[in-house]
């Protein structure tokens, strides 16, 4: 038998984890790679914003491809909520108070994004409560089964 | 709790995509943004302002609104000092719409010239501080400062007097007299006509004052003046050794008196 039980769920074979682990690195590097090519005309701009990115998505699809394969353990979770916080940390880290000063030619630009990073910190903070809620609801149906 | 879970998420990949989506046309269709400002049109008003009325084209090539633009710009003289302050608000320029405005500043000539005479001769620089901000998109605010320099023509550059020329004249009433003739040259490097009156006094060597005359002259923009200021003197009038005081005067500005010797 190559499925073991979570709960009332089937936990899928270490084949299976594996290859939806790839499906989803691939098809997160093919999303980066279309939206680089349209960011790369800022990498005139901003010194370093293409590592920066490159940084970001290489350790987002490490995340995911690990918190794939541990479906259906604790780790998953712990991995999810790293995610979480993970993006919360490159967000808080990268873009600072929200405001950057760039320089290019004799010109100084000033681009004030806090709204948006606003924005993107509430979302992250969302995905992060729902990583917590993942792990509850697992620790939960833990319990149940260990008293029936 | 399977159920508030799986809103969660759809809820936050349905605003990441969103997010994602939005940045990132509004920061690639934001090099589609242009702006041009051309040279200024300079005109002088009536009460002696000086209009330079910067043409500004705006081209809103990219995928959103662009909101709350703003133009601000300061020109400062050599010494630092603001002269002027110019704004321009537009509230609104639609995605793929092209604007035209045009940026005003005024200068008054009176002040300025008053204040700084040196402005008056020499030749100089100014420094134009422009700040332009926008919000894009509703959410991204962009600022772009930059600095530029406005040379500054000296309506008077070189202003000379050379030593006064005297030449007797006898008119058809046998009556003799002098027509004394004040060698004068400037270049007119600014932007503006000038035109007024030349005020010239003699004085003896004992201060008194012997004659006066009014001399109207007039210089067009970017050209040399080259004339005598002359003017009759009766015989007894004349002297042998004294000074003359001159002083121009215009609709905006006044410049002397300068001292020219006599018999030295």
């Amino acid at each position: 038998m190559s499925e073991k039980y979570i709960g009332q769920k089937k936990k899928p074979s270490i084949l299976r984890r594996a290859l939806k682990a790839t499906i989803k690195g691939v098809i997160l590097y093919a999303v980066y790679f279309v939206l680089s090519q349209f960011l790369a005309p800022l990498s005139e701009f901003v010194p370093g914003f293409q590592q920066i990115i490159e940084t970001f998505v290489t350790v987002y699809i490490i995340l995911v491809i690990i918190a794939e394969l541990t479906f259906g353990s604790i780790l998953q979770h712990f991995f999810n909520g790293a995610k979480a916080l993970f993006v919360i940390a490159y967000i808080m880290v990268w873009l600072g108070t929200g405001t950057f000063n760039l320089a290019f030619q004799n010109l100084n630009f000033v681009v004030d994004i806090r709204m948006f990073l606003t924005i993107a910190m509430m979302v992250s903070l969302l995905g992060l409560a729902k990583s917590v809620l993942q792990t509850i609801d697992y620790v939960n149906e833990k319990a149940e089964i260990a008293l029936t | 709790m399977k159920v508030p879970i799986r809103m969660i998420t759809v809820a936050t990949s349905f605003t990441w995509i969103l997010l994602i989506i939005f940045s990132v046309s509004a920061i690639y269709s934001m090099k589609d943004i242009r702006m041009d400002v051309g040279k200024p049109k300079t005109n002088i008003t009536p009460d002696n302002y000086l209009m330079l009325d910067f043409p500004i084209g705006i081209v809103n090539g990219a995928y959103y609104n662009l909101n709350d633009f703003n133009i601000s710009t300061e020109i400062h003289d050599a010494k630092e000092g603001a002269l002027t302050r110019g704004f321009t608000f537009i509230p609104s320029i639609g995605k793929g719409e092209t604007l035209n405005a045009t940026h005003e500043m005024r200068i008054n000539l009176t002040d300025m010239l008053q204040t700084r005479q040196d402005l008056l001769v020499e030749d100089s620089e100014f420094r134009i501080s422009t700040n332009v901000s926008m919000k894009a998109a509703e959410l991204i605010s962009l600022k772009v400062s930059s600095n530029l320099t406005l040379p500054w023509g000296a309506p008077l550059y070189n202003l000379t007097f050379a030593a006064p020329k005297f030449t007797i004249h006898t008119a058809p009433n046998s009556t003799t007299y002098y027509t004394v003739a004040i060698p004068t040259t400037f270049e007119n490097h600014a932007f503006f006509d000038i035109a007024g009156t030349v005020h010239l006094s003699m004085y003896d060597n004992r201060n008194v004052l012997k004659n006066t005359a009014e001399i109207i002259f007039k210089a067009q923009q970017q050209s040399s003046f080259k004339e005598n200021l002359q003017f009759d003197v009766p015989l007894a009038g004349i002297i042998s050794s004294g000074y003359f005081k001159v002083a121009l005067s215009t609709p905006f500005l006044d410049y002397g008196p300068l001292v020219i010797p006599i018999g030295e």
